[in-house]
């Protein structure tokens, strides 16, 4: 008899354990959502939220979508609001860092994310990412990039030049890339694009200017590589009087990037910096509103209270995230300007527009472009545009990284 | 839902557990289980749930057609060949539908091809559903007449998605006299936290090089990459599928329910025909008797044996998914097991232990490969660099895929020590004595932290505003 109660004994602990905590974990998501909702409590984790795959319409579809809406929600939910979320995540990369640290010396390997996997350089401290791509993928969507940019040089008389932004993968001193050597895939881009398409980019030779332009957490790049990227481009169009240069910091403040916070990792940290520079009046339309109706640039990065750790200053900063900007700097006796571009564009978008009559900013990524293609053809023919630039990252450029598809969003 | 998901764990489980053990009759019970079962299965694909009901409808109504026309045996069998059809049917409709069409199309015809999405599980539900019309019509068990119980054992969330393939006979009486007590309670916590962490640390860990190095040809892996690859796969495969078994069984016996195993290390198999017997034993026993015997087994004559091995295992593949490379690796185990019974056996018992074992193992990595890759050149490529056709490899590969790190080596490492028995010898100590099972129960408890703390990690994917 004694004995059975030993063993009942035993059998409880292990009961009352494994039910403490999964019960513990439910009751956790309730109490987290009111203290949420009452504001007494922030989110460590702001952007860790997936979103439902919708199918097509129809009747039976629409119920299928509700559904997989309220499942998503759930899960999100359960997901976010787990105990300690956020520093379990932290924990666990702390552990992760530190036994890799025992094989690795130079470079550590952080996380395989969609389509890069991502490092970070122990001896210089920055983060750089590598295509998972296989060699027969990068080599198919570089054709498709150059038939892209071909076809677009031969639509119409508007002069296509392209600017890209290298990302440490394509540096030689990197010897970092899988296949020897990225950058003689640019090259390749290079000697099959038409001759009448100019190309350049932001010319980086060693490590220090790469620290000198890049971020160390985000694979944006910094004041002073923008400004850069600036000078550059304006002396591809043939422009001249650069406008002056004051790099903007903003202090005391940590900014832990696009892949410190993909890695959950804090180990590093960067100072926002941006392109200050003095403009002439000048009219904005974004969407076909004039910039006072809607948020952006408010040039400010006033983190809320609310924000966790990795807040993005580069997104906030700039708030450039419309289909459709338009520069009127009313000088008729100057080009009209096309610019396709993504988020690197923001900082000096404004300043190349400074040179031009009226440019017009198109990003690929917001609606409508998101779902139905851009009229190349029709755009520039209805706007007068003289010059297209195109500016991204050298990966998205040249081998159409993160599978943006330019190729099949612009009509031609 | 899959049990290694963060809902499942601290949404569904608990509130599951709450309302099942609220309730003290029987029959809510088995209401409670049929209903979460049904929103369980729901979770994956909401629309299928229409089909799930239609099953069990069919099959209640059918068997009991088949037992209430028992005397005449001639329209009983009617039955049974109706529940045979429309079963199989909608397996064939669901699964193969595509394939069969593949096929026609080889000889001309341009039949449609669907696109329809294959409803989770239907491989493991529609064999049970049939297990219970056989053993109806062969008078094993008794017709069930509540549907609700019937719905019970072919939904039952436990097992409805992976298995293992639960005999209505096997849980027959547990429908409705089993006992929940504490001491099975906790015999299931066990399983079922030994089942997690076989899942999230070993077989998502070998999963993530499988993976990883799979996608790159055989010529960019080589020698090293490919045995890498091969030896994770290996792994996964195992931990993944006996991982989800140990969590179904353990969570059946939290319900009072008691599986039957389905792994019994297959990988200290000595021959083809001793892993088979240890590798998804609920499966292997379901052609047995189903299909094997009832084609005569091995009491005909050679020739009729060796038809109705390779008939088996053709469907055995088959079974695991409609595409060639399935039927290929059914086949190649038919073939296997035919020459272990007819010419290998009296040689293989005096090879050496370890010289059987690596015949078997390395039977069985080539089997795998066979398993994954849905090409032929693919495979036959694989093949090659594993003996060294394409070099030994690039060990750079290896360190910019991310598979360098240290906690894959520890799981993958761990995977090896635990696909042996050691992990039986370890609990068979800890339950010498009450204070050594009392620290076994806290280390499950640790390793169920530590395995949680995993499933938190893999569901941080935040939204990156990258590149554009």
């Amino acid at each position: 008899m004694k004995r059975n109660k030993k063993q009942k004994y035993n059998d409880k602990f292990i009961v009352y354990a494994f039910m403490g905590i999964i019960l513990l974990c439910l009751i956790h998501i309730p109490i987290y959502f009111v203290l949420l909702y009452t504001g007494t409590i922030t989110l460590r984790i702001e952007d860790n939220f997936k979103s439902a795959n919708h199918k097509e319409s129809g009747l039976l579809i629409d119920l299928t979508n509700k559904l997989e809406d309220l499942k998503i929600d759930i899960e999100n939910r359960a997901t976010n609001y787990f105990p300690f979320y956020a520093d379990i995540n932290l924990m666990m990369r702390k552990i992760d860092n530190a036994s890799n640290h025992l094989i690795y010396n130079k470079s550590l390997p952080l996380k395989l994310d969609a389509g890069e996997y991502i490092f970070k350089n122990i001896e210089n401290d920055f983060y750089y990412t590598i295509t998972t791509e296989t060699k027969e993928t990068l080599k198919n969507k570089l054709n498709t990039q150059v038939k892209l940019f071909n076809e677009l040089s031969t639509a119409t008389t508007a002069k296509v030049n392209l600017y890209m932004i290298p990302s440490y993968e394509y540096l030689e001193f990197s010897n970092q890339d899988r296949y020897q050597n990225m950058y003689q895939y640019v090259d390749e881009f290079k000697e099959k694009l038409n001759d009448d398409i100019n190309v350049s980019e932001l010319k980086i030779n060693d490590l220090k200017k790469y620290q000198e332009y890049l971020f160390k957490t985000d694979h944006h790049w910094n004041s002073k590589g923008a400004y850069q990227g600036y000078l550059d481009i304006l002396s591809m169009l043939n422009e001249n009087n650069p406008k002056e240069y004051k790099e903007g910091i903003i202090k005391n403040q940590k900014m832990y990037g696009s892949y410190a916070k993909k890695a959950f990792d804090k180990s590093i940290s960067d100072t926002f910096t941006y392109p200050n520079i003095e403009l002439e009046e000048h009219k904005t339309l974004i969407n076909q509103k004039d910039k006072t109706e809607v948020i952006y640039k408010p040039k400010s990065t006033k983190k809320p209270i609310t924000s966790n750790e990795f807040y993005d200053y580069y997104i906030k900063f700039y708030q450039g995230q419309y289909s459709e900007v338009i520069f009127d700097y009313n000088n008729s006796s100057k080009k009209n300007l096309l610019i396709i571009s993504d988020s690197y564009i923001w900082p000096i978008d404004e300043v190349i527009a400074s040179h031009f009559n009226k440019t017009h900013l198109i990003n690929l990524r917001y609606p409508p472009y998101d779902k139905n293609k851009f009229n190349y053809k029709e755009y520039i023919k209805n706007n007068d545009i003289d010059e297209v630039l195109f500016v991204y990252g050298m990966g998205t450029m040249v081998l159409d990284g993160n599978n943006y598809q330019i190729e099949s969003k612009i009509e031609r | 839902m899959v049990f290694s998901n963060i809902v499942f764990l601290v949404l569904f489980l608990p509130i599951f557990l709450i309302f099942y053990f609220t309730f003290k009759k029987r029959k809510f019970r088995n209401i409670i289980l049929l209903v979460f079962s049904l929103i369980f299965y729901a979770w994956g694909e909401p629309i299928y749930i229409i089909l799930m009901i239609f099953s069990i409808l069919l099959n209640y109504f059918l068997a009991k057609k088949i037992d209430d026309t028992r005397k005449n045996k001639k329209e009983s069998k009617t039955y049974l060949i109706i529940a045979l059809i429309l079963n199989i049917g909608l397996l064939i409709f669901f699964k193969y539908s595509n394939f069969l069409a593949e096929i026609i199309n080889i000889f001309g015809f341009k039949l449609p091809y669907f696109n329809i999405a294959l409803p989770i599980g239907i491989s493991f539900y529609t064999f049970q559903a049939l297990s219970y019309v056989i053993d109806v019509y062969w008078n094993n068990v008794k017709v069930q007449r509540n549907p609700l119980y019937l719905g019970c054992y072919i939904t039952a969330f436990p097992q409805l998605i992976a298995g293992p393939i639960v005999r209505y006979e096997t849980i027959e009486d547990e429908l409705d006299n089993r006992k929940e007590n504490i001491s099975l309670f906790s015999e299931g916590i066990r399983r079922f936290i030994l089942g997690l962490a076989k899942k999230v640390l070993i077989a998502n860990s070998v999963a993530y090089i499988a993976d990883t190095l799979f996608s790159y040809s055989a010529s960019e892996l080589g020698l090293l990459g490919t045995w890498i690859a091969l030896s994770s796969y290996t792994l996964q495969i195992y931990f993944d599928f006996s991982g989800y078994s140990d969590m179904a069984i353990g969570l059946g016996k939290m319900l009072g329910f008691n599986f039957l195993e389905n792994f019994n290390y297959p990988y200290i198999a000595n021959s083809i025909t001793d892993f088979w017997r240890r590798w998804h034993i609920s499966l292997s026993s379901f052609f047995k008797d189903y299909v094997y015997i009832p084609l005569g087994g091995n009491r005909v004559k050679k020739y009729r044996h060796i038809i109705n091995i390779m008939i088996v295992w053709a469907l055995t593949g088959l079974w695991h998914g409609a595409s060639w490379n399935f039927v290929i690796w059914g086949i190649y185990y038919g073939i296997l097991l035919l020459i272990e019974k007819y010419i290998l056996k009296k040689h293989l018992e005096k090879w050496p232990k370890l010289l059987r074992h690596t015949y078997a193992i390395l039977i069985i990595m080539i089997g795998w490969l066979i398993f994954r890759q849905t090409s032929i050149v693919e495979i036959l490529d694989y093949l090659k660099a594993m003996v060294g056709v394409y070099g030994v490899g690039s060990t750079k590969l290896l360190k910019i895929t991310q598979i360098f790190q240290m906690k894959y080596i520890i799981f993958w490492t761990l995977g090896i020590i635990f696909s042996t028995p050691i992990y039986k010898k370890i609990s068979d100590y800890f339950n010498k004595s009450n204070k050594r099972k009392y620290i076994f129960d806290i280390l499950l408890i640790l390793l169920f932290i530590v395995t949680i703390f995993y499933v938190v990690v893999g569901s941080y994917n935040p939204f990156i505003y990258f590149r554009f």
